[in-house]
């Protein structure tokens, strides 16, 4: 029991990305790469906060922001700085983000880990379903669940939220609805940026706080959200904790020198027969 | 007459070119410098080893060349980041000996990086002399111009590791955690196998170095209900794994390879750390003891304003600082007359328990560091390791 809520924090964590990461390509059409770096830099953020504030609220505020900043820097990159480019060379300034805050963390705090406290709850267990579980693994759950739950209500029940979807099926019409497009569109990077700052928030007491660790965790991120179809969240929800149960008892399995070729092979295999994604509802045209 | 009184000159002359042409023909040494390569991890997932390092060559360096340097020539090093890859350390050693002509190249990397250029310094006989790769290859076998300093073989390391498991906490059960790095697959099938002769039943679980979960590898651990677990990894690896084993409710005595005996591993696992057994071969005192000789190193690295990046100094500091003197006596020794054939003699047979800071030359250094010896038929040269205990958040020698 333990070793399979172990896995759905870890796929949680993956899943918050990659929500992150679908959100942001179904508004915009672009493949955020450096939500991993956005991610990080909550994560700097949420350890230097700690030591300033000891209010759980102003830590999660100060990462959110971070989060947000970091997602609209991608969207200034993205859509003002290349405004006119193709979608692959948007693509590739993400790519430029990435490396600029790796480094730059690198530079500032080089490669060895910085400790993060526990969020909230502190380091300890409790009983989750007869089972003694840390409580930092089922607030990973529990923060993931609502998050995505908050976003599905925001899309789909107010008025700023349907306007995101609007944008993101056509922005020439909804512009012509009066909706503003690049407002819209950077409320969309900056909600993906604030995801990713939950992200750090959650993992950064489990892993520690590191340049490269957005690195660990986007590309299992990606995998899961292409899995779910990349353009559903639910997709990505499920894809991001599919992926954490599928590494997590590889490693029990095979051994942790295999997780990823299991993890791979998985993803392969997806590709191969459902190529559209696991959770993509086939549409029919009439033509 | 005239003839007889120039012929003196023209012999000075002559004497003075043949000389100069023989100084220049030296690699990486003129008159006023030596040049010493460095092949080190600055970045990627054993960067803190690179940057650890680094800073104890750059006090070493400061400190000699602020009393003129050796024999009038000042050290000058060059440092090529190998990222802790195969293919990094290859091309870093190339630059360093193919484009920069240095006269000795210093290996700081990890054994990833150091093992697959041991062809390459066999067949050019360039000094190499290797600070911190454990890999039974270094040493395996014998090369006339490659030496070990600081670190020794993952031989006469298991050994001692293994010793000091089974007398102290004499296990039943062990759970060996074994990540993908070289000195890692090297080390523990003979750790194991020292284990089992002692009586245990060994598991092994793998993971890979920058892994950030390991909730697989602790269901293994718990369901083979050890006695000890025995982690071999990177710094890195043990901050993160540390926690999520004692969050786990997992008791058993910890012990880490000397990858391990680090600050940064205490720092980040905080309270987990605490009775958590590692090693190091950096001497008798820990890098966080501010007394005695390692007071005097650290109070030496603000008196010479070394920049260091957070999480520095490390274990690898003292481990390079100790190490560059040991370089710069084997060029002392030389005189004026240093060749790379003079210089390996010298390491060879003028370096018997040598530590700076006990030697005249050298009584400004910090007396940091097991004894380095050297023979001509055996370029180990420490075979020391003190097995630390982390207590209050800091490492103290433990019996």
């Amino acid at each position: 029991m333990s070793l399979f809520f172990g896995g759905l924090a870890l796929g949680a964590v993956y899943a918050l990305l990659a929500i992150g990461v679908v959100l942001v390509f179904r508004a915009s059409g672009v493949v955020n790469f450096a939500q991993g770096e956005v991610m990080m830099v909550s994560a700097y953020t949420y350890v230097f906060a700690s030591q300033y504030f000891t209010s759980p609220a102003m830590q999660l505020v100060c990462a959110l922001a971070a989060g947000m900043l970091g997602g609209l820097l991608c969207f200034w990159v993205a859509h003002i700085l290349l405004p006119t480019s193709t979608k692959i060379a948007q693509v590739i300034g993400t790519l430029a983000i990435l490396i600029l805050l790796q480094a730059g963390a690198r530079y500032l705090y080089t490669d060895v880990p910085m400790r993060a406290e526990a969020w909230i709850f502190g380091d300890r267990d409790i009983e989750f379903f007869g089972t003694s579980l840390p409580v930092n693994s089922v607030l990973i759950l529990v923060v993931t669940t609502v998050a995505t739950a908050a976003l599905f209500f925001w899309q789909g029940s107010t008025l700023y939220g349907r306007a995101v979807r609007a944008v993101a099926e056509d922005e020439w019409r909804a512009a012509l609805c009066g909706i503003h497009v690049r407002t819209t569109l950077a409320v969309s990077w900056g909600v993906g940026g604030m995801l990713a700052g939950i992200a750090g928030i959650l993992i950064s007491p489990l892993i520690g706080v590191f340049p490269t660790m957005g690195d660990n965790i986007l590309l299992p991120a990606f995998i899961g959200a292409v899995m779910g179809g990349f353009s559903s969240i639910l997709g990505a929800l499920i894809g991001g904790l599919a992926l954490g149960l599928i590494q997590t008892y590889a490693v029990v399995t095979f051994g942790g020198a295999m997780k990823e070729v299991v993890m791979f092979s998985v993803f392969i295999l997806v590709l191969l027969c459902r190529p559209s994604g696991l959770f993509t509802v086939q549409q029919s045209r009439k033509v | 007459m005239k003839h007889f009184s120039s012929f003196p000159k023209f012999l000075f002359g002559f004497l003075a070119s043949i000389s100069l042409a023989w100084a220049q023909s030296v690699p990486g040494v003129t008159d006023t410098e030596i040049k010493i390569g460095v092949h080190l991890s600055l970045t990627g997932p054993a960067s803190f080893v690179g940057q650890g390092a680094r800073i104890g060559i750059a006090l070493a360096q400061a400190e000699i060349n602020a009393k003129g340097g050796v024999n009038g020539r000042k050290l000058v090093f060059n440092f090529v980041d190998d990222r802790g890859s195969p293919d990094g350390g290859v091309t870093a050693v190339r630059k360093l000996v193919d484009e920069e002509n240095m006269f000795v190249v210093l290996g700081a990397g990890t054994s990833t990086s150091t093992v697959p250029v041991l062809p390459y310094f066999e067949r050019n006989g360039v000094p190499y002399y290797v600070s911190l790769a454990s890999d039974p290859q270094v040493m395996g076998k014998f090369r006339r111009n490659v030496y070990s300093g600081a670190t020794s073989t993952q031989v006469v390391w298991g050994t001692a590791m293994a010793k000091f498991v089974n007398d102290n906490f004499k296990p039943k059960r062990v759970v060996m955690m074994q990540c993908d790095q070289a000195h890692c697959i090297s080390g523990v099938p003979l750790v194991r196998g020292m284990l089992q002769t002692g009586g245990a039943e060994v598991t092994v679980v793998t993971f890979n170095s920058g892994d950030t979960d390991f909730t697989g590898q602790i269901q293994q651990i718990k369901s083979a209900n050890p006695d000890v677990v025995f982690i071999y990894g990177l710094a890195s690896d043990g901050g993160r794994i540390l926690p999520q084993i004692r969050r786990a409710g997992v008791t058993a005595k910890i012990v880490g390879d000397p990858a391990l005996g680090d600050p940064s591993v205490a720092r980040m696992a905080g309270a987990a750390a605490e009775n958590f057994y590692t090693f190091w071969s950096g001497g008798t005192q820990f890098i966080d003891d501010k007394t005695g000789p390692m007071g005097q190193w650290l109070t030496a690295l603000d008196k010479f304003n070394i920049e260091r990046p957070a999480n520095t100094p490390n274990t690898y500091s003292t481990m390079l600082y100790a190490d560059v003197y040991v370089v710069a006596e084997a060029i002392r020794l030389a005189g004026k007359n240093l060749t790379r054939d003079i210089f390996m003699t010298n390491l060879d047979t003028k370096i018997n328990g040598f530590v700076a800071g006990k030697t005249p030359a050298w009584d400004f250094a910090a007396a940091v560091g097991f004894p380095r010896t050297f023979t001509p038929t055996d370029h180990l040269g420490n075979r020391s390791l003190q097995a630390l205990v982390s207590v209050g958040g800091v490492f103290k020698p433990s019996k």
